[in-house]
C-alpha cells in the first residue's frame, strides 16, 4: 500500500488540490441560493481533499 | 476550556511537524479536519459561515498560490537553462568563504528579495542557489528563511505596515519609529545567526565585523527611510545598501584562494538576466505609477455577507482578499518567467523539449505545498470565522496583565504561523492589540510594533512558506526538519522583540 502511495503520490496531491479548491465557490453560491443539500455535499469534497491527504508520507 | 481547544489544531500541527516529521500537506490535512471537528462542535459553526468562511480561504490560498507557482516558474525557466549552476558556479570567485556567501545570498539579498517581492520569493530563490554552492538542502532553506524575516515588515513595498495602519487606524508616523527600531535591531542579530546556521560559533566570531557593520547599515538605512515616511521601500533600500557593501567585504573575507576557474561574465550576465529582467519589472511596476495603475485596473473582488456563530460569534460583511488579475506578485512573476524564457532561449541554452520539461518540473514540485497551503489557509479562515483566533489572543492577554508587552509580540507571531504571513496577523490582531494595550495602560505604539515585529520574525516559520522552501531545495516532505531548525532562531528572535518591548515600556514610564 505504502510503495502504491509512493507511486502514485503526484496524483493523489493533485486530486486533492482539486477537491479543495473546486468546492469553496459553488458551496457559497449553493449557500446563496439556498440548496444547503448541495453546500454539505460540496463540504464533504473538501473534508475528503483533506483526508486524502494523510495518506501521503 | 475554549482556549485549549482552540489551541489544539495548531497544537498537533505543531506536534505532527516538528514532533512526527510529518510533511506539511499531511499535517495541514490533520489541523483542518480537527479545526473543522471543534469549530463545528464547541464554536457553533454552522454551513452558511462555513461557506463563506472557505470562499474566502480560496480567495486567500490563491493570492498566495499565484505567487509560488509563479515563483517555481521562473526557477525552473532559470535552472532548465543552466542559470542556477551558472550562478552557482561564479558566486566563488566573489568569496570561497561559505559564511560570508550565508551573509551576502542568505541574509542580504534575501532582505533585499523581500523588500521587492513578496511571500517566500526569498526563500524560493535563494534555497537553491546555496544549494549549488555545497550548503546542504537544510541548511539551504533555513539560511534564507532566518535572513529575510526582519525584513518583512517593511519589505513586499510596505503591505504588513500598511495592514497595521488600516487595522487600527493610527499614522505611519506613531507607528514607525519603534517598529522600525525592533526590527532593525532583530536584523542585526539574524546576521548573527545566519552566520551561526552557516558554521557554528567560530563563523560567527570569525564574521563579527561584517555582521555587525552590515546589520547596521541595513537596520540603521531601513529605520531612516521608514521614519521619514517611505515605509513602504523600508526593507527595498536598505537591501540595496547592503549589497553595495557586500562588494569590499566580500573581497576582504574572500576565504581560501581555490582555483576557481574563469569566470565568463558574459555567460553570468546572461544568466542573472532572468532574475535581473524580474527587479526590473517589480520595480517598473511599484514604483512607476501608470503602469501600476494600468495593471491594477482588473481586480478579482467578492463581497461577503454577515455571518455568525450559534454563539453568537459576529463576522461584519466585507470584501474578501482582492485579486488584482494583471499586477499581483504572482503575474509580475509570470511575465518575468516568459521574458527570461525569451532571453535564455535566444542565448541557445534551452535543449529541445525544454518548455514541457519546465512545466512538468514546475507542477511536479508544487502539487504536494498546493494541497497543504489549501488546507492550512482553510484551517486558519476557519478558526478565524468562528472565534478561535479571537479566544486564543484573549486568553494570552487577559491572563498575562503586566507581563502583556512581553506576550505581544507572541501573539502576533502565533497569527503569522496560522496565517503565514505578517500582513495577516496584523490585520487579525492589530485592533485586538491595540485594546488591550489601551485597557491596560500600556503605549499603543509599543504594544503594536511588537505585534508586527513578533509577526514578520515569526512568518518565516509558518509551515505555508517552510513548504515553498523545502520545495526548491528538494526537501519535500521533510519540512518538519526544516521546523525544528527553524523554531530555535525565531523562537530567540520573538524573545528578543518581547525584552525590547518591556524595556521600552518601562523606558516610556520613567520618562513620564
Amino acid at each position: 500500500m505504502k510503495d502504491w502511495i509512493r507511486k502514485h503520490e503526484f496524483a493523489i496531491s493533485t486530486l486533492a488540490f482539486l477537491l479543495m479548491i473546486a468546492p469553496p465557490l459553488p458551496m457559497y453560491l449553493a449557500i446563496q441560493a439556498g440548496n444547503e443539500g448541495l453546500a454539505y455535499a460540496l463540504l464533504a469534497l473538501i473534508i475528503l481533499g483533506n483526508l486524502l491527504v494523510l495518506g501521503m508520507r | 476550556m475554549n482556549f485549549i481547544l482552540a489551541l489544539f489544531p495548531i497544537g498537533l500541527i505543531l506536534f505532527l511537524m516538528v514532533g512526527l516529521r510529518w510533511g506539511a500537506a499531511r499535517a495541514g490535512g490533520a489541523g483542518y479536519l480537527t479545526a473543522l471537528v471543534i469549530a463545528t462542535a464547541a464554536f457553533g459553526a454552522n454551513l452558511k459561515l462555513l461557506a463563506v468562511a472557505h470562499a474566502k480561504a480560496l480567495l486567500l490560498s490563491m493570492d498566495v498560490l499565484l505567487i509560488i507557482w509563479a515563483a517555481f516558474l521562473l526557477y525552473r525557466v532559470a535552472d532548465e537553462a543552466g542559470a542556477i549552476r551558472t550562478i552557482g558556479q561564479a558566486l566563488p570567485h566573489l568569496t570561497n568563504d561559505s559564511g560570508m556567501q550565508a551573509l551576502v545570498i542568505g541574509w542580504v539579498f534575501a532582505a533585499f528579495l523581500q523588500g521587492v517581492g513578496g511571500f517566500g520569493v526569498p526563500v524560493a530563490v535563494i534555497a537553491p542557489l546555496l544549494v549549488g554552492l555545497g550548503f546542504s538542502p537544510l541548511t539551504a532553506v533555513v539560511i534564507p528563511s532566518i535572513g529575510h524575516g526582519w525584513s518583512v515588515t517593511f519589505g513586499s513595498l510596505g503591505s504588513s505596515f500598511q495592514a497595521l495602519m488600516a487595522a487600527t487606524n493610527l499614522p505611519g508616523e506613531l507607528l514607525a519609529p519603534p517598529s522600525a527600531l525592533f526590527l532593525g535591531i532583530a536584523g542585526l542579530i539574524t546576521g548573527g545567526f545566519v552566520a551561526h546556521a552557516s558554521g557554528g560559533w567560530l563563523t560567527v566570531r570569525r564574521l563579527l565585523l561584517p555582521v555587525l557593520l552590515l546589520g547596521l547599515v541595513m537596520g540603521g538605512i531601513q529605520y531612516v527611510v521608514a521614519v521619514s515616511g517611505l515605509w513602504n521601500i523600508g526593507s527595498f533600500v536598505g537591501g540595496i545598501a547592503g549589497l553595495l557593501l557586500c562588494f569590499p567585504l566580500a573581497r576582504r573575507y574572500s576565504g581560501e584562494q581555490r582555483d576557481n576557474g574563469d569566470l565568463d561574465g558574459r555567460k553570468l550576465l546572461v544568466a542573472l538576466s532572468g532574475y535581473a529582467i524580474l527587479i526590473v519589472i517589480i520595480l517598473g511596476v511599484q514604483l512607476i505609477p501608470a503602469v501600476n495603475d494600468a495593471l491594477r485596473r482588473v481586480v478579482l473582488r467578492v463581497e461577503f455577507p454577515e455571518v455568525q456563530t450559534s454563539l453568537g460569534y459576529l463576522t461584519p460583511a466585507g470584501a474578501g482578499r482582492q485579486i488584482s488579475v494583471f499586477g499581483h506578485t504572482g503575474s509580475v512573476l509570470l511575465y518575468s518567467s516568459l521574458l527570461a524564457y525569451l532571453v535564455y532561449r535566444r542565448a541557445g541554452w534551452y535543449k529541445p523539449n525544454a518548455v514541457r520539461s519546465i512545466i512538468q518540473g514546475t507542477l511536479r514540485r508544487v502539487m504536494s505545498s498546493s494541497a497543504s497551503i489549501a488546507s492550512m489557509v482553510a484551517m486558519a479562515v476557519v478558526m478565524e470565522h468562528v472565534g478561535m483566533t479571537d479566544t486564543l489572543a484573549k486568553g494570552l492577554a487577559e491572563n498575562m496583565g503586566a507581563l502583556f508587552p512581553f506576550v505581544s509580540p507572541w501573539i502576533g507571531a502565533l497569527g503569522a504561523f496560522m496565517t503565514g504571513s505578517n500582513t495577516n496577523s496584523n490585520v487579525v490582531f492589530g485592533a485586538l492589540q491595540m485594546h488591550t494595550a489601551s485597557l491596560l495602560g500600556f503605549p499603543v505604539a509599543i504594544i503594536l510594533a511588537s505585534q508586527t515585529a513578533g509577526a514578520g520574525l515569526a512568518s518565516v516559520l509558518a509551515p505555508t512558506k517552510v513548504v515553498v522552501g523545502a520545495s526548491t531545495a528538494g526537501m519535500a516532505g521533510k519540512e518538519g526538519d526544516v521546523m525544528r531548525k527553524l523554531i530555535l532562531y525565531t523562537g530567540l528572535l520573538v524573545l528578543i522583540v518581547s525584552i525590547l518591548s518591556i524595556a521600552s515600556v518601562w523606558l516610556k514610564q520613567v520618562s513620564g
